[in-house]
């Protein structure tokens, strides 16, 4: 049962997050509202939204632990820029970063 | 001076005067660290925390209403001097330079003025629009603002270039309006995004202009968009083009080169400084951010092709609203 529910699901799934990530094994890592944009296409198509900035995205049967811990988004509030590059930072858009890595 | 009075866009660099030697934000070196310090480098200080964010408020505006690679940066602190250099990997900063006694400082003078405008910082794939290009891409951005008030306003326009994928020692060239200053970090990726005016091929295009985390694991986002558009993954612009942009030498960050140098201070910072390579990326697909939601249909669609499942597929486009005020 669960393995013609997940067939299903994987058939009908047409959204870009889970359909990069189901289809190509894709994790976008950067999801906020300023990476997703109104499409005034075909809304048929693309479902009237686009999912954009995948430049923090990762593969994930990637071994590279670096990618995970050094390279998300450095979203710095503007009192705090002059430490930013001297001392270590927990990185992430954090308004949306997951409770897990913030407490990282 | 007054920040308000000046045009960062026209600065060449920033010299930042403080007369009391309390107001260095670094400790001077072989001096006994503070043992408390995240960072040892850091004065903890509030003296020193100001002018730091000072200089960094200054530096954002510099790299952020131009297109560089870095900037220097000339901190006197009542009689001697630190030369530092900005770059979207992190700043790289001299010991103190006694101006009366030692010649560095008038020799960085020097040869900054002979210098070739790479190492200055200046971006070389950046040009002045020609005349009819201009032309065509003032009246297709126009036509693109919905805001009343941006409307024919007269802006400052720039050539951008992308080397053109496919083809080697050849570039696509956009029409932008020139950068302004944001509070964005100095640091990082830097994105920056326009609505351009594709030469080329004469229509508007998304360009974005950024610095790529180069890291091994983080795959270039135009390989990313082609990987997922051959998987058809829905609602995902079409990138046209996208590369890394100049050369290795001046367009990579530098300042993670430098952690481990004999002058370097010890003990090493705490940070872990990520490599960057300038990078742009052109989307023909052109949408809408979606705070200019026209109402709350259009969000919720736009927040639903973006994430969401099929397991919501049941779901018409007046019923998710509802649900998910619901759980509001």
């Amino acid at each position: 049962m669960e393995r013609v529910c997940f067939t299903l699901m994987d058939n009908v799934t047409t959204i870009a997050h889970e359909a990069a990530y189901r289809r190509c094994g894709i994790l976008h890592r950067d999801i906020s509202p300023s990476n997703i944009l109104i499409s005034e296409g075909n809304e048929s198509k693309d479902g009237g939204g686009l999912l954009i900035d995948w430049d923090l995205c990762k593969n994930v049967n990637s071994t590279e632990h670096k990618a995970r811990c050094a390279s998300r988004t450095v979203r710095i509030e503007w009192l705090l820029i002059c430490t930013a590059v001297l001392i270590n930072w927990n990185q992430g858009t954090w308004q949306f970063m997951a409770a897990d890595l913030i407490a990282d | 001076m007054s920040l308000e009075a000046t045009n960062s866009s026209l600065v060449e660099f920033f010299i930042e005067h403080e007369s009391q030697p309390n107001m260095d934000p670094f400790i001077v070196l072989k001096s006994k660290a503070c043992s408390l310090c995240i960072n040892p480098f850091v004065k903890d200080s509030t003296e020193g925390i100001s002018t730091l964010g000072r200089m960094t408020s200054y530096v954002t505006s510099h790299l952020g209403s131009q297109f560089r690679t870095h900037v220097f940066f000339v901190l006197i602190v009542h009689n001697y001097a630190r030369i530092i250099r900005w770059g979207r990997g992190g700043a790289v900063v001299t010991a103190p330079i006694r101006f009366n006694e030692e010649r560095h400082l008038f020799d960085f003078f020097i040869r900054y003025n002979y210098a070739k405008s790479d190492i200055r910082g200046s971006d070389s794939s950046i040009r002045a629009p020609k005349t009819e290009e201009l032309h065509a891409a003032t009246r297709l951005i126009d036509e693109f603002r919905d805001s009343g008030a941006d409307k024919g306003k007269a802006k400052k326009f720039l050539v951008v270039s992308v080397p053109r994928r496919g083809y080697n020692n050849e570039s696509d060239h956009y029409v932008i309006e020139a950068p302004f200053a944001t509070i964005s970090p100095p640091t990082g990726r830097a994105t920056r995004t326009f609505i351009a005016y594709d030469i080329r091929r004469n229509m508007r295009v998304f360009v974005r202009d950024s610095w790529r985390i180069n890291i091994i694991g983080v795959p270039k986002e135009g390989d990313s968009y082609a990987k997922l558009r051959a998987h058809n993954v829905p609602s995902i612009a079409f990138c046209s083009n996208s590369g890394d942009i100049g050369d290795d030498t001046y367009h990579t960050t530098q300042t993670h080169c430098f952690v481990d140098a004999d002058w370097a201070p010890s003990p090493k910072p705490a940070a872990e400084f990520t490599p960057h390579r300038r990078y742009r990326i052109v989307l023909d697909t052109i949408g809408t951010p979606l705070e200019r939601f026209k109402c709350s249909r259009d969000m919720v669609r736009a927040i639903r092709a973006s994430l969401i499942g099929e397991f919501f597929g049941s779901w018409n486009a007046y019923a998710l609203p509802l649900w998910i005020t619901s759980l509001l």
